[in-house]
């Protein structure tokens, strides 16, 4: 999984930016899931380890953060955000 | 504003040069006559009183002498960017024209660090040509202190004016620039306007400078340097986050494209009434200046030199390549130079508009931006 070739991001204050090339579309990714994004675009994506940041980001269980990661990433992946290897 | 770029010949090879990359392309070293006189036919269209000529080294031009003349036929006031290695019949052609028509910047030699022999040439460019010089300096770092240009401008009784330009960094180039380190004070610009305040020399600033390089009693006490005189209908706005999930955000109007000075209140040509004058804020500097290339290509301006552009056009004015130029970037831009930036109240205000957008652009990850000519920065090749 990488960020999608059609999209640049940068970092602010609060998050992060997704930014398609075009310009046509941007939106913002706040912390803690803007840390699951840098995890993805720096190459450093595993399950177990993206799980383990989320519950310590959001404070829940690992069970629940499994399921947010799991969420978060299929709203990215249909949104065009992100692409299988 | 719009610049001609005249020659790409330049002999200082200044580490934080913008034009590098331009000057090191190969193609047309000095502006052929047709281009030149399409290039002026361009900013009469566009309704400027100046010609504004750059290089490289635009007084060595082999023509330099009668672009400047024909100009001034033409009904502009000249402006000169020099880097002060002029040719001796240049210097000399200049020193006879009219200060109220022709005037020269100069891009001061730092007398501790540059060639004696540069640092002695442009004491004899300012002796020869006096008031006609406006001096300009760039400056690297804030350890830096610029506040020799002042006495030059005493010395030598020059333009009582001084330019103040940060040396931005050219997107996908390899110039030394000013490193900001987020969004701090840097002491050197005030500190420089006090010294200037005391000896009766306004500093002027450049582009691409935000209010947050300045401390806040410096803005509030200088209103007139920071605000809009002007109801910018572009103003940014400070963009709402949400506190969940991820949501579309706008881009609200990043440049005020509109708002950028055409011509300082003193610059008005033989014949052409300049457009309205309006003072803008320091921190809305940053625009598409439109600079127009020896071979007649236009760019948005020489930091953004390896990015988009376009051909001379020869129906229309310079508010239409702002245009192409404003609509291809600012969609893919961050909203400033700094991860702060859209939390900050002066943008939040329309007192900053994010700064310089070849900066802005540094921070795409990956870099969103296609380069013009992916091959490697050289050297200048042209003598």
């Amino acid at each position: 999984m990488k960020p999608s070739c059609q999209v640049s991001w940068f970092v602010e204050t609060r998050g992060v930016t997704l930014c398609s090339r075009d310009g046509s579309v941007r939106h913002s990714i706040p912390y803690p899931h803007a840390g699951l994004w840098a995890l993805i675009a720096n190459g450093h994506y595993s399950t177990a380890y993206a799980s383990e940041l989320m519950s310590v980001l959001m404070s829940v269980g690992r069970q629940e953060a499994e399921r947010e990661v799991e969420e978060t990433l299929a709203a990215w992946m249909q949104a065009g955000f992100l692409s299988e290897e | 504003m719009a610049n001609i770029s005249i020659t790409r010949r330049c002999r200082r090879h200044c580490s934080y040069c913008f034009a590098k990359h331009e000057l090191a392309r190969e193609s047309e070293a000095d502006m052929p006559p047709e281009v030149y006189e399409a290039a002026l036919g361009f900013l009469e269209r566009s309704g400027f009183p100046e010609a504004r000529l750059l290089g490289g080294e635009p007084t060595e031009h082999p023509l330099f002498r009668e672009y400047v003349d024909r100009a001034r036929e033409r009904g502009f006031r000249v402006v000169v960017f020099s880097g002060g290695l002029v040719p001796q019949p240049a210097l000399e052609y200049m020193a006879a024209l009219p200060v109220d028509s022709f005037s020269v910047v100069l891009n001061a030699a730092e007398p501790a660090n540059d060639a004696e022999a540069l640092v002695n040439r442009q004491r004899e460019v300012c002796r020869a040509l006096g008031a006609k010089v406006m001096l300009g300096v760039n400056i690297r770092s804030s350890d830096e202190d610029p506040s020799y240009v002042l006495d030059w401008v005493t010395e030598y009784d020059l333009c009582r004016t001084v330019r103040v330009g940060i040396a931005h960094p050219i997107w996908g180039g390899t110039n030394d620039f000013f490193r900001l380190r987020g969004p701090r004070v840097i002491p050197v610009f005030e500190r420089l306007v006090a010294i200037g305040a005391g000896i009766g020399v306004n500093v002027g600033f450049d582009c691409g400078f935000t209010p947050c390089m300045f401390s806040r009693e410096f803005v509030d006490s200088h209103a007139d340097m920071f605000m809009h005189s002007v109801t910018d209908p572009g103003a940014p706005t400070a963009q709402g986050w949400p506190t969940k999930g991820w949501a579309s955000i706008s881009d609200a109007g990043h440049d005020a494209a509109g708002l950028r000075q055409a011509h300082s209140d003193a610059s008005v040509g033989q014949g052409r009434k300049a457009p309205a004058s309006q003072r803008e804020a320091i921190g809305v500097r940053c625009g598409p200046v439109v600079d127009i290339l020896p071979e007649g290509d236009c760019i948005a301006c020489y930091a953004l030199s390896r990015f988009r552009r376009l051909p001379l056009p020869s129906e229309g004015a310079r508010n239409d390549l702002v245009s192409f130029f404003d609509n291809e970037l600012s969609p893919v831009l961050p909203a400033g130079v700094h991860r702060e930036c859209t939390q900050c109240d002066y943008r939040e205000k329309g007192m900053c508009n994010g700064g310089c957008r070849a900066r802005r652009a540094l921070r795409l990850r990956p870099n969103a931006l296609i380069p013009l000519d992916p091959e490697p920065m050289g050297e200048t090749t042209h003598p």
